[in-house]
């Protein structure tokens, strides 16, 4: 190895721990954003200010909507719990996005649909609509039947079907718990300006789950549902809160996130062409507001939750990474322009150059620390003690940030009761940087390179039923290669 | 390295604070939840028996600080759920445990959520000695303690200190719905004070009030809400249109029909045509089916509504019209028909010889409204024939 080679692995390895470091100190400060605003979450909104909600009669009406594909198993019950919420006036559109099972049939069959000429707002466009159906035993359920174009068309036709000023976008296997709503809506009764407020997604494998409603909360006992449990506490808890903070947050997740109509409408709806939407349509939404100069927010409210069941097998767990990858990629390129950007202030100053700092070229990056590093100890450039602290920086950094999250959660919601329970989070804040956290960051770097490859697949996720009893499998929702 | 070292014990020492905090924070809420579940399991049994009017002898006062708050959050969680002489009950024990002293206290704290929590208390459990200390902290820094005050003092009735907590909130740019919020809990006492917001308020106010009297429902400030109708101020024409078809107010149906038909933003008109359907008054229908064919769709869905809501004038209004309704009115109209269920007893009548009704049923057939018909015909059921000859109308096959 030339002189000059080597200097450059030095310098590189230094310009990493220098990485390692800069993006410990974003998240530590957005972490500390996410606690003040927990913190004044609490201060402005108890159980009164819930009760409140319920009762006022200035609490909108909400549309939840809900895109199905070849949910049949379980779209029965999912309806069932969407329907037996707490909230003074709803509805459910649900669109049966041209499913191939019986998922239209068991829903006409348990819901007594009937078809009625229902007519829809033009707003935005989508694939044809073959029928729209009324339930009689359930006045406040409607089913829109069309052909097949994707979650985020199945969204905008269920959109086009709300009456309500404030929509819900929900997954069909997503659990919302009863007072979520109420919850989540809170911010639009506050301020007029809000524009889409989300809620925290947490693991559902684990938890006893009866009717469609989460009855007992636990861990869950697979290990690798154990380390999404600990990133989702990362990600929602210590990261969306705190970019809400400054009204820079980018992603309501399409799991469960509720929005003005009249907003989502004037951007376009989903964009039926993006692998990430629910990141899109919140950049676009900014975008559009900021472009306007309106008084806007987008809102993360650290309470409601929706409950979600993660993969438990590598394959679609990479599946699902890669595609929540490609989607970011995606995102970034469509809305370049804002990148770094003061017109689009904390959006384009903070969060979109952060994004692309550390959550885009992170992988990148993570990857070379790992490989020059090696390579540096195998060329004798540095010696071993370096290398082990090194990574030993790295994996205490990544342990803090999770560490900081559980106790985040812990100090706030204390949804796990058991000592052992916060004994397993501990130990699987620090497991999860020896062999998980590389092996998200290759599902990474994957996605990118497939996203250049023009791969628009959703890829497919094997489900156990929440009831343990249905075994369904989310096929592909089949897009066309770009 | 030195540098390296200096990092890696910088993040090894963050690590173990944060397990440190997080074994105290486990610690800490334990002790605490043991000491509240100690204080509960003494009191709660003859709280209760006493709230409900078994013993007369109250729960003597707690002498700690820490059971004081826990008595006061337990008397603030029942007192909604209570009415009458309990609720009287659980306010005379509120007092008579010295809480309201500490409350007071709590109300100059240094922790804002007390602060917040003794403000609310003293609202929820409908303390009158209260009002002055609440007045007074409507002039603190902290926004949410002025909120919280301005709540309590509305559950008080206090609407001598309206003026006051509108200034207070302004000075702190509260959020519009919160401040709705607050006008809404004074209910109908703050009417008038609202009706002289709305005549004479900036415009904010003027809007906040025009919700807030619809909300309330009160008919006092109807006057008021007629003449904002025509305020250049589109958003407060809005308003006062849903107010005034929430008050069921048809003296209001000619200027919101002049509203509905005139040039004002689409959402003034939307309003308006909400409003009529509100007030389920006749004399709108005409102006209604003349909506039908509005170009925003939201128009005419409002105005299709309103006619379904009016029942029978309305269709029979439709019916009678519809030669001079365009396709996409009559599809508008017949589909929410449709949802409504009212689409095949029109269909009955029509193929009892009812010949407008008969006329509508093509119209709608003919603008695509035909679930009902398809449904009629593939059941043989009686009216099959009937539906079976309209849709060979239109070369379908049934």
């Amino acid at each position: 190895m030339s002189g000059i080679g080597a200097d450059v692995l030095r310098v590189f390895n230094y310009l990493a721990l220098g990485y390692f470091g800069l993006l410990t100190l974003c998240y530590l400060a957005v972490t500390l954003l996410s606690a003040v605003q927990v913190r004044n979450y609490f201060r402005r909104r108890s159980q009164a200010a819930l009760t409140r909600t319920m009762r006022s009669r200035l609490t909108p009406p909400v549309t939840i909507c809900v895109s199905a594909y070849n949910e049949a198993p379980t779209i029965v019950s999912s309806i069932r719990a969407m329907l037996n919420l707490q909230y003074p006036r709803y509805e459910v559109a649900l669109t049966n996005d041209g499913s191939t099972d019986a998922t239209l049939e068991r829903l006409i069959a348990d819901f007594e649909l009937r078809r009625v000429d229902q007519p829809l707002r033009p707003g935005i466009a989508t694939a044809s609509i073959r029928g729209v159906y009324r339930s009689d035993i359930h006045p406040n359920l409607v089913v829109i039947d069309k052909v097949n174009g994707g979650r985020s068309d199945g969204l905008n036709a269920a959109v086009n079907a709300a009456t309500s000023p404030l929509i819900c976008c929900v997954d069909a296997d997503s659990l919302l718990e009863p007072d979520g709503l109420v919850a989540a809506v809170r911010p639009f009764v506050e301020r007029p300006s809000t524009v889409a407020a989300g809620g925290i997604i947490r693991v559902a494998n684990g938890c006893r789950v009866e009717q469609g409603h989460v009855m007992q909360v636990a861990l869950p006992r697979q290990p690798l549902a154990m380390f999404q449990t600990v990133e989702y506490f990362r990600a929602f808890l210590a990261a969306r809160t705190g970019w809400s903070a400054i009204n820079g947050l980018l992603i309501i997740s399409g799991a469960f996130g509720v929005f003005r109509r009249a907003a989502v409408v004037e951007v376009g709806g989903f964009a039926a062409d993006s692998i990430g939407e629910d990141f899109e349509l919140c950049v676009r939404l900014h975008r559009k507001a900021r472009d306007e100069h309106r008084p806007y927010r987008l809102d993360f409210v650290p309470d409601p939750v929706c409950w979600t069941e993660v993969p438990t097998r590598l394959r679609e767990l990479g599946g699902q990474r890669n595609r929540w990858h490609r989607g970011l990629v995606d995102t970034l390129w469509r809305h370049r322009r804002m990148i770094g950007n003061p017109r689009y202030g904390a959006v384009g100053m903070l969060s979109l150059p952060f994004f692309v700092a550390f959550e885009f070229l992170g992988a990148f990056i993570e990857t070379l620390g790992y490989v020059t590093v090696v390579v540096s100890l195998a060329l004798g450039i540095v010696n071993v003690s370096f290398a082990v602290l090194f990574f030993a920086i790295a994996v205490l950094s990544g342990v803090f940030l999770s560490l900081t999250a559980v106790l985040l959660e812990d100090l706030a919601f204390r949804r796990f009761e058991r000592n052992g329970e916060l004994l397993q989070l501990v130990a699987y804040s620090v497991a999860e940087n020896f062999g998980y956290r590389q092996l998200m960051t290759s599902y990474r770097v994957r996605g990118f390179f497939a996203y250049l490859r023009g791969n628009k697949a959703w890829g497919e996720i094997r489900r156990v039923g929440f009831a343990d009893v249905a075994v369904r499998t989310t096929k592909a929702r089949k897009k066309e290669q770009v | 390295m030195s540098l390296l070292l200096l990092v890696f014990w910088c993040a090894a020492g963050a690590v173990c604070l944060t397990v440190g905090l997080t074994i105290f924070v486990r610690v800490s809420t334990a002790i605490g939840r043991w000491r509240v579940a100690r204080y509960e399991h003494e009191v709660r049994g003859h709280l209760t028996a006493y709230v409900v009017g078994v013993r007369d002898d109250p729960p003597s006062p707690p002498d700690g600080r820490f059971e004081q708050r826990v008595l006061r959050r337990d008397l603030v969680a029942l007192v909604p759920s209570l009415k009458g002489e309990a609720a009287e009950r659980v306010t005379a024990l509120f007092v008579g445990s010295g809480l309201v002293d500490v409350a007071h206290r709590d109300l100059d704290s240094r922790d804002s959520l007390t602060r917040i929590r003794a403000a609310d208390a003293l609202g929820a459990l409908h303390v009158p000695d209260a009002k002055p200390w609440l007045v007074e902290r409507l002039h603190q820094n902290d926004p949410l303690l002025r909120m919280a005050c301005a709540r309590s003092l509305a559950e008080l009735g206090a609407v001598d200190a309206l003026p006051e907590i509108m200034a207070s909130l302004a000075e702190v740019d509260a959020e519009p719905g919160d401040v709705e919020e607050v006008l809404l809990a004074f209910g109908s006492s703050g009417v008038p004070y609202l009706a002289g917001l709305l005549a004479g308020g900036s415009a904010g106010e003027r809007r906040l009030a025009a919700v807030a009297l619809g909300h309330i429902g009160s008919v006092q400030a109807l006057p008021e809400l007629r003449h904002a109708l025509d305020d250049a101020d589109d958003e407060l024409a809005a308003s006062a249109a849903r107010a005034v078809g929430q008050l069921g107010d048809t003296r209001a149906t000619p200027p919101l029909i002049e509203l509905m038909r005139g040039d004002r933003p689409w959402f003034v008109r939307v309003a308006a045509a909400a409003a009529l359907g509100a007030l389920e008054d006749p004399a709108a229908t005409p102006a209604l089916v003349e909506q039908l064919d509005a170009e925003e769709w939201d128009l005419r869905n409002a105005a299709a509504r309103a006619l379904v809501a009016l029942g029978p004038d309305g269709v029979d209004a439709v019916v009678a019209a519809i030669d001079t309704i365009t396709d996409r009115g009559v599809a508008h109209f017949a589909g929410l028909l449709d949802v409504d269920g009212r689409m095949e007893p029109i269909i009955v009548r029509a193929a009892a010889g009812d010949a407008e009704c008969d006329r509508f049923v093509r119209a709608a057939g003919a603008a695509g409204v035909r679930a009902r018909l398809d449904e009629l015909a593939a059941s043989g059921r009686g009216l099959g024939n009937y539906a079976s000859d309209v849709l060979a109308g239109f070369h379908v096959t049934a």
